[in-house]
């Protein structure tokens, strides 16, 4: 499901801007309390997997830009976040509790889905990530 | 003077005290949280809102007393003062919330409006011992106070919740009651929720987190209730006084009362019309009401688990019952609720639940005592 949004830097960022990637499509709000701690997560997931081809995309619901600033400057991350200002995508996504985290395949299909938080240094679901992005590499390289 | 004959009495009340076992000591000072229909108070508002970013054309949404009900609110009519373009006060269709629409001009550097509102309030007890002879709620009212909103759905978990807290209860008055003292039990304040919460009852329910403040305690009461077939609805507000029994944490301590918001709530009973209910306060006192972390059968807490089902004390203000209200002229999405002045610039919607960079004060001053 494509959609369009606005992002911290006042831009637009589409969702099939990150395909051909894994995708962590993960859905927060700051009010959110398990949300902080798993953005530090996300967050070192994201270094610990860089230059794969693995994109995580947070998509915040519903809070107006200078809180969710407020968040960020407390909870700094490198990957981009999305403004759901009237829950739009999280309704067309289904999402029925924050956090919540869908990991796209390289076709931006759904493969997992977690609701709540995710402790995304463990080796299990470490071992998840890469062999999701094993597959990807692979089918990469398949002629 | 005192005389011997007095004395020796005083030493035998005396000596008959020493004797008591230490629950009558405790129950002569039982705390008392009993709010009863009495004298009206009248109260007074300023609301000041001045845009700090002001970033080319400005706009602000100042919710104002939009509730008349002649048992416990009478509003007294709204001034204000402004270097706006225009100001005027709207009404959303729905529900009936009124709100100070004020738009400033592209070259206001310092956009300002402060809004003074009177109101008059009053404590409320309903005696559901009694049979009432309250008017009935329109289809129409009925249809608007069981129907799910964006964030109180009536279906799924929290249809299927309700159901299981009133099995085997058949009066309307027994359901009710069941669903606040589930509320009670099974919630908890979370002092780090900012504001009084969200609201996002499916939420709460399917990850099991019934932790949150007011609006969003409350708002599982008015779900629970509505999907089991109650008529009910979320007030939105502030407190404006402390509480005459004593309660700290059911007042507001001072004059600024710019983040005293408390929602309440209420269910619609036949014969007894909308009855007070608030168990997001009953989990404030657990948690906030000295010395704190209090024990749910600590008699404070006891006091006001009993009163809160059916009663409410007037140091309060209640603004409107509206959801999901869309704001004219707004760029931003709807309100889950209006309970904190609104605000947008070019650059977009301002941080209610940041008064002291949006900026907002909100004082509020008893007129007369009852």
């Amino acid at each position: 499901m494509e959609f369009t949004l606005e992002n911290m830097a006042g831009g637009r960022a589409q969702l099939s801007e990150f395909r051909h990637r894994i995708v962590l499509l993960h859905f927060f709000a700051t009010w959110c309390e398990p949300c902080r701690a798993e953005m530090a997560s996300l967050q070192n997931l994201f270094e610990r997997h860089a230059g794969r081809p693995l994109a995580i995309v947070a998509v915040n619901v519903a809070e107006v830009k200078p809180r969710v600033e407020r968040f960020l400057a407390a909870n700094p991350v490198s990957f981009p976040v999305l403004l759901d200002s009237d829950r739009t995508v999280a309704r067309a996504w289904r999402v029925a509790a924050l956090p919540t985290t869908i990991i796209l395949d390289a076709q931006s299909v759904p493969v997992l889905i977690a609701e709540g938080d995710v402790d995304w240094g463990h080796p299990d679901i470490d071992a998840k990530i890469k062999e999701l992005l094993a597959k990807e590499l692979l089918a990469k390289s398949d002629p | 003077m005192t005389t011997r004959r007095q004395f020796l009495s005083t030493m035998a009340a005396l000596s008959a005290a020493s004797t008591l076992p230490q629950s009558a000591f405790a129950q002569a000072s039982a705390p008392v949280f009993a709010p009863r229909p009495g004298s009206w108070r009248n109260f007074q508002l300023v609301t000041r809102l001045e845009i700090a970013a002001a970033d080319g054309r400005a706009q602000a949404w100042v919710p104002l007393p939009s509730l008349t009900e002649s048992e416990w609110i009478r509003p007294g009519g709204n001034e204000w003062t402004t270097n706006a373009g225009s100001a005027e006060v709207r009404r959303d269709d729905k529900y009936g919330a009124q709100f100070l629409h004020v738009e400033w001009a592209a070259g206001e550097k310092a956009p300002v409006v402060e809004v003074t509102s009177r109101f008059a309030s009053r404590d409320r007890a309903v005696d559901l011992a009694k049979p009432g002879n309250a008017p009935a709620l329109s289809e129409a009212e009925r249809r608007l106070y069981t129907e799910g909103t964006d964030l109180i759905p009536v279906d799924g978990i929290v249809k299927e919740t309700a159901g299981r807290i009133t099995t085997g209860k058949t009066t309307d008055i027994d359901k009710a009651r069941a669903i606040y003292e589930w509320v009670v039990d099974n919630t908890f304040r979370n002092a780090a929720t900012r504001g009084c919460g969200i609201g996002d009852i499916a939420a709460m329910l399917k990850t099991g987190n019934l932790g949150g403040k007011c609006a969003d305690l409350n708002a599982l009461y008015v779900g629970l209730a509505r999907a089991a077939g109650l008529p009910a609805r979320d007030v939105y507000g502030l407190r404006v006084a402390p509480s005459r029994f004593g309660y700290k944490s059911l007042g507001a301590g001072s004059e600024i009362v710019t983040k005293a918001q408390h929602c309440r709530a209420e269910v619609h009973l036949s014969g007894h019309g909308w009855v007070p209910v608030d168990p997001a306060d009953v989990r404030k006192v657990v948690l906030e009401e000295p010395p704190g972390k209090l024990a749910i059968d600590d008699a404070k807490v006891v006091a006001a688990r009993h009163a809160l089902f059916g009663a409410w004390e007037g140091n309060w203000l209640g603004y409107n019952a509206a959801h999901d209200l869309t704001l004219p002229g707004a760029k931003g999405p709807k309100l889950e609720f209006l309970m904190y002045p609104q605000a947008e610039t070019a650059a977009g919607r301002l941080d209610c639940l940041d008064p002291d960079t949006f900026k907002y004060t909100i004082r509020a001053k008893e007129l007369t005592a009852a």
